[in-house]
């Protein structure tokens, strides 16, 4: 588990300038009896210098204590924006070259490769960010949502810490056969969306509880009849 | 299917995955300060094995109603 030890983290998925309780849910995780905060270029767009949100997340609040720095590896656009997926060796340098500064350290503690390039092996994305282990800017590797051979042929080049992937209540896949991969190859697991988005609170009872512009409006299991059988379940 | 514990649904949730493996870090988002200290509640929540049960049998594997992506957005999905 190395870097991704603690018991629990918080997701920055959300995170985003509309956000008011942004900035305080960053204090409040800048308390290094707190657990580490999971920082992505594109995931919300507070931590992008260029959308002016300066006393955020990245802007150095987080890091007394010995809080884990995470980032990760996607295709981002000039405002932080979710492009696409990118496993290429080339495309990798670039954010690792802007997360130290955006975070404010010296060194990344755990890389993520956000999510799997289908167009590249996987033993060349992982190559090149072994590479950026041994030039002593990140610590600690990490994937998101491998396959178990994907996982397998990644260990193969490099370590890899940790694994973030779906998993909860609603989202049993991982126990099919991934978590047991992780476990043979001492991969730590970190389950993201462990509150199915937010249904496993139950805090919705119909769709119509869902601000209009919800990104869950548009997700299978939060539309119509899905959503009405999942809370049958529940 | 929360409540016993006196844990919130939520907590019930958290606690359910820590409960799976030492080594699995759940890491749930959040936009409000109260559903913050209420998932780190979820640190104090113990839940034995047979309160475990008929959590899991609530969503066996498969049951949930829809995929967990759009169709779109299950490509980035590595099987």
């Amino acid at each position: 588990m190395r870097s991704v030890r603690g018991r629990l983290q918080i997701g920055t998925l959300l995170f985003n300038g509309k956000n008011p309780h942004a900035l305080i849910l960053t204090r409040v995780q800048s308390d290094p009896r707190k657990p580490g905060s999971d920082l992505a270029p594109f995931l919300g767009q507070i931590e992008h210098p260029s959308n002016g949100c300066e006393c955020t997340v990245d802007r150095g609040h987080l890091h007394p204590g010995g809080l884990t720095h995470r980032d990760e590896f996607a295709e981002g656009g000039p405002q932080g924006e979710f492009l696409d997926v990118s496993g290429r060796p080339e495309y990798l340098r670039r954010p690792c070259e802007a997360s130290p500064k955006r975070l404010g350290v010296e060194v990344i503690d755990l890389s993520y490769q956000h999510r799997v390039d289908p167009a590249t092996p996987i033993k060349e994305t992982v190559g090149a960010m072994a590479e950026l282990v041994r030039a002593g800017k990140v610590r600690y590797l990490g994937l998101s949502e491998a396959a178990p051979a994907t996982l397998r042929r990644a260990c193969a080049v490099h370590p890899i810490a940790a694994l973030q992937t779906e998993y909860s209540l609603w989202t049993r896949d991982p126990e099919r056969e991934i978590l047991a991969t992780c476990c043979e190859l001492k991969v730590g697991f970190v389950a993201y969306s462990p509150l199915g988005r937010g249904f496993l609170t139950g805090r919705f009872q119909t769709t119509g509880d869902l601000a209009e512009d919800d990104f869950r409006r548009h997700h299978p299991r939060f539309e119509g009849e899905n959503f009405q059988r999942n809370l049958r379940l529940a | 299917m929360a409540g016993e514990k006196g844990g919130s649904p939520a907590q019930v949730a958290l606690a359910w995955v820590l409960a799976q493996s030492a080594d699995i870090v759940p890491i749930p988002g959040t936009k409000h300060v109260r559903y913050l200290e209420e998932d780190l509640g979820a640190l104090q929540v113990r839940l034995t094995a047979d309160e475990l049960r008929p959590i899991e049998e609530v969503f066996p594997q498969g049951v949930t109603a829809g995929q967990r992506y759009p169709a779109t957005a299950m490509r980035f999905v590595n099987g």
